[in-house]
């Protein structure tokens, strides 16, 4: 067998194994650790096992993914975050659909302090979807929007997907950064749209509002919201005003995150332990499957698959739009059953030669890319968005119900998608401005 | 034989175009008979190399020696010695081609010590590459050594950080790859980098002055092989392979070197102040120096127990001289790869060397 | 690691005097730590990250037998890890590895131990589950589903 043939019979072999429910990150391993093996013979083999593990793992710059992480759970444990759907919720109360509405802007705010889409649906989740069954929302629409709204927690800053992209492209994390926030923001208003129009097709959606909110009720609203806002000037005003780097930003987020708890008394030991612990274990779960692309890197380059494929895709996709429209096709197929972030690391050795061979923006392709991944957290089969909302709901929502009230923003989604291709501007200009 | 090169710069780097003019030249050399893969960041990170040619993973790498403290003193002795080009009998735009020379004629000929840690990593040492001159590169005026004390500087190296620290600074570390983003945020007031990295890192979009004479000092890249691959060629190959990395050595030291002159001549058009650094930071750079100098010797003497020091540094000085001179009037990569080779790489006795 | 960190922001930005070492420690100490030794608090819980989609549509017999497959491949693949672990411990160790931080050096060759010892803890867990899974025994392992699905994305 050719060298390149070993290579793409260990891609095959790799998704066979995962489709058979092989952890991501052990499929890999063996992969690589077989493939490098019958490649190059058992001393690059066991040498690669004995350096990568260590070389990746120990890297400054991924240090910022468990603060992060960390960040989010302790706000998210010591429920740091509802006041901001409280002040949300009593601002947009004459909108119609104003409660939906709220759940979205709840999430762009507890964005601001957590890495990750799942940990924003599951906080909005429990805040909100009550309050709203409460008004007598649909349920397809109260359950859709806030499994929807999670998305915006990958793209806003901080960003667990966009730190290993920017790791892995080599590219600066915090123009990834502001390229997330102008992202994050259109899709927050795009969503709005949607809830908007909805309600005003069908009025019984969404058949009660709340007219009679006095200011000075909205003023006392934004009282409650100085945790979350405390802790993004925190991390802003320290990122953009010289005090500490992107990297840093993590642990002070943290740091501010915990006593911003203790000084509002919602800090126990047990809170903290539970941050910690799904810190640990998420960080794990996600640092052996980088492990194993960065493996599986080594082995698509001395096979040779690697430039095989990445130059094939070039040469069957005639045009930029072509070779556009055939990536967001895969990773939308990819994204109905794989979880994002394995996803990623899986396919950028391919798919990163073939957008730097095409001359376009790293950055902006970073920011398309997350966009694309969190689609797959909400689409069918296996949305894990979805999945979430529906362990907060229980048995009054069927899992189906949810589905469906999610497919109007995935419209939505798909528009935003074709937007940003065609004005990569959009996403440029405000790391331009800053760099 | 095949041979792969894992190179540490992104692809489509400069020195990556050198490294693949490299490949063509090994194959020519040989005639054929040695190939050269190049994999630009694809197969080992600047962190990996060393275990990974030690393992063999790749054959052949630029190994940043720095990293590795422990396996190579007197390798990362002698490079901290590069500070001697600012002394004001080598100082210049083309100091690093002298260096070069300088460190690469000591390792290969006169260092028995150099080539036995190469040995115990499984390596053979096959020439380097020093970068331009270490220069202050800031975002706030300095116009005396005063204005220094308190500034937060970025420092890549334990030299830089002595330096720092003699003027009352605060030496930061920070990768290269935070430090744009340090220093347009104002974490840092100044990065203490070459005139290359200067456009190649970006730095030339946030900095509003760029002082060339100080803190001065240069890093060297070895270029070195497995040592298995290395004695599987035959003395024949060995030859061409030497010949080839006497043309890597001064290409890649003279892409530095170009890059640095177009950073120079960009940078009016940005609205940055390039020139010399003022003259007292330059006096005092220069006296720095000449304790630092023997402060090397000591450092390395008292943490890894190496006697040589101070006869290295008087043997690397003297040795500049005549580098100096050898190449203070190259004007190409060519020009100063033939010196390469005549001076140091033709003379090596392929058989016995790097055993 | 987060208190570190903050710290050497605070004395860098406060008083001009950052933490010496603060990087290195936090890279070949704190991520080693953390990630080699949740790695068997992770199988414990089963949080790495899989596929079910597939399995889930099949009977219960070939979802047993995939299962065993996985756990095999995890505790071939983690003792692996663990054997090319201890050779470069051993190498490092003898070495002495050390990093340069500024003007000072710290060792790390101790951290190169953790790799080892996280994948051996790993691969008994697995070992434990796939003998549990056999036997049909019930396993001691506290399988939280709900909450592992909590993966950051
Ligand atoms: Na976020
Ligand atoms: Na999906």
């Amino acid at each position: 067998m050719t060298d390149v043939g070993v290579g793409l019979t260990g891609l095959a072999t790799l998704i066979a194994l995962i489709a058979v429910r092989v952890p991501i990150g052990i499929a890999l391993i063996a992969v690589s650790f077989t493939g490098l093996y019958v490649l190059m013979g058992p001393r690059v083999a066991w040498g690669s096992m004995s350096i990568i593990p260590y070389k990746f793992t120990s890297s400054w710059i991924l240090s910022s993914i468990p603060m992060f992480l960390f960040l989010g759970f302790i706000s998210y444990h010591t429920q740091l975050t509802r006041g901001m759907f409280n002040a949300a919720r009593i601002w947009l109360a004459s909108l119609p659909g104003g409660l939906a509405i709220a759940s979205i802007f709840g999430s762009a705010g507890f964005a601001a302090v957590s890495g990750s889409s799942i940990a924003c649906s599951a906080a909005m989740g429990r805040i909100a979807i009550p309050e709203m069954m409460k008004h007598r929302y649909h349920p397809e629409l109260a359950t859709g929007t806030v499994a929807v709204a999670g998305t915006i927690g990958a793209l806003i800053p901080p960003s667990i997907i966009l730190i290993l992209y920017g790791v892995i492209a080599q590219i600066s994390i915090s123009a990834l950064f502001l390229g997330g926030i102008v992202a994050g923001l259109m899709t927050a208003v795009g969503y709005t749209l949607v809830v908007l129009l909805r309600v005003w097709l069908n009025p019984d959606l969404a058949p009660e509002r709340d007219a009679s909110v006095t200011m000075r009720e909205k003023l006392l609203a934004l009282r409650e919201t100085w945790p979350i806002l405390l802790i993004m000037i925190g991390i802003f005003g320290g990122l953009f005003g010289g005090v500490f780097t992107p990297t840093e930003a993590g642990a002070v987020g943290a740091s501010l995150a915990c006593l911003v708890a203790i000084i509002s008394g919602q800090m126990t030991l047990d809170r903290f332990l539970t941050a910690a612990r799904e810190t640990l274990m998420t960080t794990a779960a996600l640092l052996i499957i980088a492990i194993g692309a960065s493996l599986l890197t080594r082995f698509l380059a001395l096979s040779g698959a690697g430039d095989y494929l990445s130059g094939g895709i070039l040469s069957i996709a005639s045009s930029p739009v072509l070779l556009m429209i055939g990536i967001v096709c895969v990773y939308l197929l990819m994204g109905m059953f794989l979880e994002p972030i394995g996803a990623m690391l899986l396919t950028l050795p391919i798919i990163l030669p073939v957008v730097d061979a095409s001359g376009w923006s790293l950055l902006w392709f970073g920011i398309v890319l997350t966009k694309l991944l969190e689609i797959g957290m909400i689409t069918p089969p296996i949305g894990m968005n979805v999945f979430v909302i529906k362990s907060v709901v229980g048995d009054l929502v069927k899992t189906s119900a949810i589905f469906r009230g999610v497919a109007w923003f995935i419209v939505m989604d798909l528009v935003l998608v074709a937007i940003l291709c065609a004005f990569p501007g959009l996403v440029l200009w405000l790391p331009n401005l800053a760099g | 034989a095949d041979l792969s090169f894992a190179g540490g710069w992104p692809p489509n780097s400069a020195p990556t175009a050198k490294i693949e003019d490299y490949a063509k030249a090994v194959e020519e050399y040989s005639n054929g008979e040695v190939s050269v893969r190049v994999f630009p960041l694809s197969l080992l990170s600047f962190g990996e190399i060393n275990a990974g040619l030690r393992d063999g993973i790749a054959d052949v790498a630029g190994n940043l020696l720095a990293y590795f403290p422990a396996e190579y003193p007197t390798l990362n002795m002698l490079a901290e010695f590069s500070e001697l080009v600012e002394l004001e009998e080598f100082s210049g735009e083309l100091s690093s081609l002298a260096f070069t020379g300088a460190i690469m004629d000591y390792v290969m000929n006169d260092c028995p010590a150099c080539i036995d840690e190469m040995s115990a990593q499984n390596q053979v040492y096959l020439g380097a590459s020093s970068t331009t001159s270490y220069a202050l590169q800031c975002a706030v005026p300095l116009s005396s050594v005063g204005d220094l004390e308190g500034k937060r500087l970025r420092a890549a190296g334990a030299y830089w950080a002595r330096w720092a620290e003699s003027v009352g600074a605060v030496p930061v570390s920070m990768s290269v790859n935070e430090t744009l983003e340090g220093l347009s945020q104002g974490v840092v007031d100044c990065t203490m980098s070459n005139t290359a990295d200067f456009v190649n890192f970006g730095f030339i979009d946030v900095v509003d002055y760029v002082y060339i004479g100080a803190p001065g000092a240069q890093f060297n890249v070895p270029f070195t092989m497995n040592k298995d691959s290395w004695n599987g060629l035959s003395d024949d190959n060995k030859q061409a392979m030497l010949r080839a990395h006497a043309k890597l050595a001064a290409d890649i030291a003279w892409v530095y070197i170009e890059e640095g002159r177009a950073g120079r001549e960009r940078a009016p058009g940005e609205g940055i102040e390039y020139g010399a650094a003022p003259d007292d930071i330059v006096a005092m750079n220069r006296e720095f120096i000449q304790e630092d100098k023997d402060a090397i010797a000591e450092i390395y003497n008292e943490r890894f127990g190496i006697e040589s020091g101070a006869e290295a540094a008087a043997a690397l000085t003297e040795s500049l001289g005549k580098w100096t001179e050898l190449t203070k009037d190259v004007s190409s990569g060519e020009e100063l790869a033939e010196i390469y080779w005549n001076e140091i790489f033709s003379k090596i006795d392929v058989a016995s060397y790097g055993q | 690691m987060m208190l570190h960190v903050t710290a050497d922001v605070l004395g860098r930005y406060l008083f001009n005097a950052p933490l010496p070492g603060t990087i290195v420690v936090v890279a070949n100490y704190y991520m080693i730590i953390l990630v080699f030794i949740a790695l068997g608090v992770a199988e414990e819980k089963r949080a790495h990250i899989s596929v079910e989609f597939l399995t889930d549509l099949m009977s219960e017999r070939p979802r047993a037998a995939f299962s065993v497959l996985a756990s095999a491949l995890t505790i071939a693949v983690t003792v692996i890890l663990m054997i090319a672990g201890w050779s470069e411990a051993m190498k490092k160790t003898r070495g002495g590895a050390t990093m340069e931080q500024g003007s000072q050096m710290i060792e790390i060759w101790q951290s190169y131990w953790l790799i080892p010892l996280g994948a051996a803890l790993m691969a008994l867990i697995a070992a434990y589950r796939v003998i549990a899974t056999i036997t049909g025994a019930k396993s001691g392992l506290s399988e939280t589903d709900a909450d592992v699905k909590f993966i950051n994305d």
